[in-house]
C-alpha cells in the first residue's frame, strides 16, 4: 500500500488529474475576475488577455457601487442565506438526532418522509408556494425566501446528520444522562459538537445554490428592497444592451463572501466528507 | 454510601424477549458486589436497569430505601463507568470531570476541590488539561473513574471496565480499583464477563446465566460450593471438570457414558440408575493414589505455564475429557498414562437433567 503510494509515477498522475481539475474548475473564476478589470472594449477584443495598463479600469466596480442599491442586495442575500443555514442547521439536526437516539413506532417511516423532498425538487411546487406566499402575506419578504430555503435544505441536512449522529457513541450519551444532564443539554452541548464535520458539509451543501439562487427572488421577492445580490445583479443584464463590466463586477463581489464562508467550513468539510474513509 | 435492593426485577424487551427474570439481591451499604456470566446473560441489562438507562419491566429498585424505578438516571445518585470510557471528547480530563458537577450548580470552589482531590487519587494531577484523545487506556479509565469519584453518588455502577485494557494494566487496575473501593467504602456493582475479575475484586458475586441468577455468594462459596454445573463451569480456571454417568446398582460408583467406572467407596446420594455428573477441579487431582478416587488419565495436550503444567487427555478406557493441573514443570507426552486420585470431599455432584448441585456427606 504503501509502497504504490510512494510510487513516483503514480503520485505524478495523482497530481496532473488533480492539477488539471483545479484548472478547468478556476477557469471561468479566473476569467470573470481578470475580464471585471477590464474595459468593455478590451474585454471583447480579447477576453482572455490580462488587464494592462491601457486595459485596466475599475468602471464596472464604480457602477455596481453606485448603481443599484448593492449594498442593500448584498445583505439581503447575507440574511437569507445566513437565517436559512441556521434554521436548516438547527432543524435538521434536531429532527436527525429524534430519529437516530429515540426508538418510536413509525421511526424508519417518518425518515424516510423527511428524507423524501430530496428526490423531489422543489421547483416543482412554484406555483403552490407562490399562492401560499400572497395568501400569507409574505411575497417581498425575506422570509418567503428564507421560509423556501429552509424547507429545500431540510431532506438532505437530517439525512446527513442522522447518519452521522448514529454513530455518536450511544455509552457517550449515557454518560451524559448519568451526569444528570437534559437531552437538550446532551443534544447541544455533546452530540453536536461531535458532528460539527457533518453540520459543516451539510452547511456547504446548501449555503452555495441558496446564494446563487435566482429562481426563488425573482418569483417571491422580487420588490427592490429585498432584491438578492444574484437577481440585482441581472439590472446590468438588458435584452438589448448588457453592461459587462458591471455584471463581471458584481459577480466577482459575489463570489468573496462565499469563499470566506467556504475557508472556514473548508477544514471540516473535508474531515465530514472523508470521515469513515479514512477511520 | 447505600443499600441497593432489587426485588424481583424482570425486564422484558418490546420483541418479547426476557432479558432478565425475576433477580433478587440486598446489596449491603459499602458492599463489592460482582454481576459475571457470559455474553448475553442479562447482566449488562441489569446494570443499566440500575443506572436507569434502562425501562424496569416489572419488580422493585431501592437506593437506600426509595423506590428509583422512575427516576432519571440524573436523580438516582449513581454513576456510571463504561467499557470504552464514553468521555466527553471534546472536552479536557478536568471538563470531563467537573461537567456533571456544574450542570448541577454546584458551587465552583467545591467544584475545584472534588476535582483535585480524584486526581490525587488517581494520579491524574498533570493531565488535567490534557484531551481524552492524548491519553492512553488506562489513563482514560482513571479520567472515567475520576468523572464517578467527583459526584460523590451512593452507588458506583461499573460495565466491565478493564475489558478494553491490556493483560498487564487489566491487573494494574483491578489492584487499584479494590484499593480505591477500600478507601471509598462506597457500594460498587461491577459487571464483568471475566471470572478472575470477578473472583478477585468482589465481596459477593451474582452469576448469571440466560437472564436468571444462578447462585449468589463470596467467590469462597462459588468456588468451594458452585449451586449448579453452570457455575461449577464457569467460576475456576482451567474449568472444572464435569463428567457424566449413570449411577450403578450398589449406588457407590458411577459408570461413565463408555466403559470406564469411577468407585467412590460411598453411596451417593441418588437413585441406582440415576443420570449425574460429578464434578472435580484440575487442581483437586493429585498425583498419587491417597484420595479415595482413582483416575487413570491418558494424555493428549499439555499447557506449561511455569508455575503449573495442565494436562488435557482423556480417562483412560474412554472418550471423556479429563484436564488436570500439575505443580511445576512437568514434561508428559502424548498417549503417556498418570495415575490420579482426588479426596472425596472435592467432589460434586450435579443432577443430571437440571444440573442443581447434590448435596451428600461427603466429608
Amino acid at each position: 500500500m504503501s509502497k504504490a503510494r510512494n510510487n513516483p509515477l503514480n503520485s505524478f498522475a495523482a497530481h496532473a488529474a488533480l492539477i488539471a481539475y483545479t484548472l478547468i474548475a478556476l477557469f471561468p473564476v479566473f476569467v470573470i475576475l481578470i475580464n471585471s478589470f477590464k474595459t468593455r472594449k478590451a474585454i471583447f477584443r480579447d477576453p482572455l488577455a490580462l488587464p494592462e495598463a491601457d486595459t485596466f479600469t475599475l468602471i464596472g466596480y464604480q457602477t455596481v457601487l453606485k448603481q443599484g442599491d448593492f449594498f442593500l442586495y448584498f445583505q439581503n442575500s447575507m440574511i437569507v442565506t445566513v437565517v436559512s443555514l441556521t434554521l436548516v442547521l438547527l432543524f435538521g439536526a434536531m429532527a436527525a438526532f429524534a430519529l437516530a437516539e429515540y426508538k418510536f413506532k413509525g421511526n424508519m417511516l417518518m425518515g424516510l418522509y423527511l428524507a423524501l423532498g430530496i428526490m423531489i425538487p422543489i421547483r416543482i411546487g412554484t406555483v403552490a408556494i407562490l399562492e401560499m406566499m400572497v395568501s400569507s402575506g409574505l411575497v417581498n419578504t425575506l422570509w418567503a425566501l428564507i421560509l423556501v430555503y429552509t424547507a429545500q435544505g431540510l431532506p438532505l441536512a437530517v439525512f446527513i446528520l442522522s447518519e452521522f449522529m448514529r454513530q455518536v457513541s450511544d455509552d457517550l450519551k449515557n454518560a451524559g444522562r448519568i451526569d444528570g444532564l437534559s437531552e437538550y443539554t446532551i443534544f447541544f452541548r455533546l452530540v453536536l459538537p461531535l458532528v460539527r464535520p457533518a453540520m459543516a458539509t451539510v452547511a456547504v451543501f446548501n449555503m452555495i445554490p441558496i446564494w446563487n439562487d435566482l429562481w426563488f427572488p425573482l418569483i417571491l421577492a422580487p420588490a427592490e428592497e429585498t432584491k438578492t445580490l444574484t437577481l440585482g445583479s441581472q439590472v446590468f443584464i438588458g435584452q438589448f444592451v448588457t453592461d459587462w463590466n458591471a455584471v463581471l463586477s458584481a459577480l466577482s463581489m459575489a463570489i468573496l463572501p462565499v469563499m470566506i464562508l467556504y475557508v472556514i467550513f473548508s477544514r471540516q468539510l473535508i474531515r465530514g466528507i472523508t470521515s469513515g474513509a479514512v477511520k | 454510601m447505600a443499600t441497593l435492593s432489587i426485588k424481583s426485577l424482570g425486564k422484558v424487551y418490546p420483541g418479547g424477549v426476557t432479558a432478565v427474570s425475576d433477580v433478587n439481591v440486598d446489596i449491603a451499604d459499602g458492599e463489592f458486589i460482582v454481576l459475571v456470566g457470559p455474553s448475553g446473560c442479562g447482566k449488562s441489562t441489569i446494570l443499566r436497569m440500575i443506572a436507569g438507562l434502562e425501562g424496569i419491566t416489572s419488580g422493585d429498585l431501592q437506593i437506600d430505601d426509595r423506590r428509583v424505578n422512575d427516576l432519571e438516571p440524573g436523580e438516582r445518585d449513581i454513576a456510571m463507568v463504561f467499557q470504552n470510557y464514553a468521555l466527553y471528547p471534546h472536552m479536557s480530563v478536568r471538563g470531563n470531570m467537573e461537567y456533571g458537577l456544574k450542570n448541577e450548580g454546584l458551587p465552583k470552589a467545591q467544584i475545584a476541590e472534588r476535582i483535585a482531590e480524584a486526581a490525587r487519587t488517581l494520579r491524574l494531577e498533570e493531565f488535567l488539561d490534557r484531551k481524552p484523545a492524548n491519553l492512553s487506556g488506562g489513563q482514560r479509565q482513571r479520567v472515567a473513574m475520576g468523572r464517578a469519584i467527583v459526584r460523590d453518588p451512593k452507588v458506583f455502577l461499573f460495565d466491565e471496565p478493564l475489558s478494553n485494557l491490556d493483560a498487564k494494566l487489566r491487573t494494574q487496575l483491578r489492584a487499584e480499583l479494590k484499593a480505591l473501593h477500600k478507601r471509598l467504602g462506597a457500594t460498587f456493582v461491577y459487571v464483568t464477563h471475566d471470572q478472575v475479575e470477578a473472583m478477585s475484586l468482589a465481596d459477593r458475586i451474582i452469576i448469571m446465566s440466560n437472564g436468571k441468577v444462578e447462585q449468589i455468594g463470596t467467590p469462597m462459596d462459588l468456588y468451594l460450593r458452585p449451586a449448579s454445573r453452570f457455575v461449577a463451569d464457569f467460576i475456576g480456571s482451567p474449568s472444572m471438570n464435569v463428567l457424566d454417568g449413570t449411577v450403578s446398582s450398589d449406588r457407590r460408583s458411577l459408570q461413565l457414558n463408555g466403559s470406564h467406572q469411577i468407585d467412590f467407596g460411598t453411596e451417593l446420594p441418588t437413585a441406582a440408575g440415576n443420570q449425574i455428573a460429578i464434578g472435580i477441579r484440575p487442581e483437586h487431582l493429585h498425583q498419587n493414589t491417597a484420595g479415595e478416587t482413582r483416575i487413570e488419565l491418558s494424555v493428549g495436550f499439555i499447557e506449561q505455564l511455569g508455575a503449573d503444567t495442565v494436562v488435557h487427555g482423556t480417562i483412560a478406557g474412554s472418550q471423556s475429557p479429563l484436564a488436570v493441573r500439575l505443580n511445576g514443570v512437568q514434561a508428559r507426552d502424548s498417549g503417556d498414562s498418570i495415575a490420579l486420585s482426588c479426596g472425596r470431599d472435592q467432589i460434586h455432584l450435579f443432577d443430571g437433567t437440571t444440573g442443581q448441585r447434590l448435596n451428600w456427606d461427603n466429608q
